[in-house]
């Protein structure tokens, strides 16, 4: 690819920028009215029935922390299938290696009861 | 794909996953004692399996992981200094509670350490410094129910992965102006083409220098060290303050003294003023404490300012002292951490020099391994600290860089006026509360066999210094084999 | 070389990193300076892919691939030790609670 393919992406950017920043400037120009209906939540939207700002459980956090970790092994197997057939054993037994330590940080988690939704 | 040189590595990452399981185990025995069994044997199976490998370089892993002769001896350091932590923690509370973690935690750092002092290439480096790095935020912040300890996991965490951008920043940078990951092909790319002007390389330079600076602990990326030891549980703030400045230097010594040892003239005056500050702001800072763990800490920061200073020399020589004051300074220190931590079980404030206060004369046995300790950390003669120091210092002043030498010798005898505080305080000091010092507790006998064990090193690595320098020599050599 | 040129690859990991340095200085916030952090290791990634390309040889993007990996893990890492310091404020909290009570 040439440099100038990237051209579109440019305008793109450029397109954005000159919208975002047109409604900007366009908002200081005359004057603007306060009323009611402008002020609600979501103005085109329903009203919020239940507190907006509301903590979530702590262990949605864990969890989502556990799936990040075992989520991410991903990076390492994805490359090593597409690369199976040429690499051989070697990458089979490289592979099974690394899943085995995640197995067993796997076994741990759910030996101490992290897994369970309480 | 040949494994066995990596063999001394799987062992102890196969224990760490070993005594991860125990702590998970069927309860009962397995789940109490497993994991520190399990630890134990790891670390002298890993021990025998380096002693067996000593001898030239053997690649493993597609040449991501060299044994040789020094990365077998750093081997030996990181597992010395893991064994002693995990001798320390016996009934530590940190280590009573969530042994399995600790232990696995512990020999998952261990494992990183080795994976530096063997890197073969930009990645395993990195990789290496990474998985010894998290490891370590971890257990500074395993006693969960103190604030100060999840403070300095939290801030460690922080300062940590900033010093660890740095120095990926500038692998990349490294990467990126000799084409290749690889140690050994970095250092032939540049000193075929002269790339010394290079400001991609001079870039990549300054930002490895930067980020493993955050790491030992050097001048002006120091803050963090004080606050750090302070808060992690003592054991680890010993293993901290010894495995983790000696993989530093490992990197150090891989990526200046091996890779681009060719470029010497170009990084030598960045890293001696890097050391130069380090030993004064070290020391200075360190005469005004009050809390042992905060003085050690100062100190620590100062003896990375005397290794850097064999690293800056850039020599053979320069290497070997520094490989001989890293093994000196791993004794002297967790001889020193051992009186802390035998102090802290007994009293709530253990920590603070005052609490010391006539505590040789009540336990001659710890006050005479803090002596040791104390006097060596100080470099008198004719125990190991001196002599690391005086070849440290000899290597800089062969190579010309005498206002190096001058520093770090003035730096020594300014920290005689703190080490010997605390002796006095030890030996003279009178209890706050009159007569004998507060609370004597049995000590458990393996941490007083492991203090004291750590005390024989240091006065033995002294008067056997010739051997020791021998096997050093090997070590270094093996830096810049091809 | 084709295409983009290394300095494009460059600028914008510069730029990244800058960004992330600064937001590492200038933030108190745990997560905030996570965030910066997680900025940093990335924009290196940047510079490593476009070296990679530069040089042609996939050294480069194995490295990525594996700062990737890290980079999640020292932030989960991160996490847990905030989620752990809110946890241990909250039971402090809570204790203040029940001791005024009596």
């Amino acid at each position: 690819m040439e440099l100038s393919d990237y051209l579109p992406i440019v305008v793109f950017l450029a397109a954005g920028l000159v919208v975002g920043l047109g409604i900007l400037a366009l908002s200081k120009v005359g004057r603007t009215k306060q009323n009611q209906v402008k002020g609600l939540p979501y103005e085109s939207g329903i009203l919020a029935t239940t507190p907006v700002r509301q903590r979530f459980s702590i262990d949605f956090y864990l969890t989502a922390m556990l799936f990040i970790v075992f989520d991410i092994e991903l990076a390492f197997i994805y490359p090593v299938a597409m690369v199976l057939r040429d690499a051989g054993a070697t990458a089979l037994i490289s592979l099974l290696s690394f899943m085995f330590t995640v197995v067993v940080a796997l076994v741990w988690v759910w030996r101490k009861g992290a897994l369970e939704w309480r | 794909m040949n494994v066995v040189p990596a063999l001394p590595l799987m062992i102890v990452a196969g224990g760490a996953c070993v005594a991860l399981l125990a702590s998970a185990g069927p309860g009962g025995r397995v789940r109490r004692d497993g994991p520190f069994w399990a630890g134990a044997a790891t670390l002298i199976a890993a021990a025998v399996m380096s002693l067996v490998l000593w001898g030239d370089r053997q690649e493993a892993l597609g040449g991501g992981y060299r044994a040789d002769r020094f990365s077998m001896l750093l081997n030996l350091v990181f597992l010395a200094a893991a064994f002693c932590a995990l001798l320390f923690s016996v009934r530590e509370p940190a280590g009573v509670d969530r042994r399995g973690e600790y232990i696995s935690l512990l020999l998952t750092s261990t494992a990183g350490m080795m994976l530096v002092a063997g890197a073969g290439d930009l990645i395993a480096l990195f990789l290496g410094i990474e998985i010894l790095s998290v490891a370590l935020y971890v257990l500074c912040a395993l006693e969960v129910w103190r604030e100060r300890s999840l403070e300095a996991g939290l801030k460690y965490l922080i300062v940590g992965a900033v010093g660890s951008s740095f120095f990926l920043y500038g692998l990349a940078f490294l990467f990126g102006a000799s084409g290749s990951v690889k140690l050994s092909v970095i250092g032939e790319n540049l000193s075929v083409a002269s790339f010394t002007d290079e400001p991609l390389l001079l870039v990549a330079m300054a930002l490895i220098v930067t980020g493993l600076a955050f790491k030992a602990s050097a001048v002006p990326f120091h803050m963090w060290t004080p606050d750090v030891y302070e808060g992690a549980p003592t054991p680890i703030t010993a293993f901290m303050a010894t495995a983790t400045k000696v993989a530093a230097l490992a990197a150090f010594l891989r990526i200046f003294g091996g890779a681009l040892t060719d470029l010497v003239d170009t990084w030598q005056v960045a890293i001696g003023v890097v050391a130069a500050a380090s030993v004064i702001v070290g020391n200075v800072g360190a005469l005004v404490q009050r809390n042992f763990k905060r003085l050690l800490a100062y100190s620590s920061i100062a003896q990375a300012g005397y290794l850097l200073i064999g690293v800056a020399a850039g020599t053979l020589q320069g290497a070997e002292s520094v490989l001989y004051y890293l093994i000196a300074y791993t004794a002297m220190t967790l001889a020193a951490f051992a009186v802390i931590i035998i102090r802290e079980r007994e009293v709530e404030d253990g920590e603070m020099v005052d609490a010391l206060a006539g505590y040789g004369r009540a336990r001659p046995v710890v006050g005479v391994v803090a002596t040791v300790a104390m006097l060596s950390l100080a470099g008198f003669p004719p125990l190991s600290g001196f002599i690391g120091k005086f070849l440290l210092f000899g290597s800089a002043a062969e190579q010309g860089l005498w206002w190096l030498a001058v520093i770090g010798a003035v730096g020594s005898v300014v920290s005689v006026a703190y080490y010997l505080r605390v002796l006095r305080v030890m030996w003279f000091g009178t209890p706050a509360h009159g007569g004998e010092p507060r609370k004597l507790l049995t000590i458990p006998a393996p941490v007083l066999i492991t203090a004291v064990t750590a005390a024989v090193a240091v006065v033995g690595f002294g008067l056997g210094a010739s051997l020791l320098m021998d096997v050093c020599r090997d070590a270094a050599a093996a830096l810049l084999a091809a | 070389m084709e295409g983009i040129p290394l300095a494009c690859y460059l600028g914008v990991s510069g730029g990244l990193f800058l960004l992330g340095l600064f937001g590492v200085l200038t933030r108190r916030n745990p997560l905030l300076l996570l965030l910066a952090v997680e900025l940093m290791l990335n924009s290196a990634n940047v510079a490593l892919v476009g070296f990679s390309r530069y040089w042609n040889v996939v050294d480069g993007q194995v490295f990525a691939l594996v700062v990737m990996v890290v980079a999640a893990a020292e932030v989960v890492i991160g996490l847990g030790l905030v989620v752990a310091v809110f946890r241990q404020r909250l039971a402090l909290d809570v204790d203040a609670l029940s001791s005024l009570k009596g």
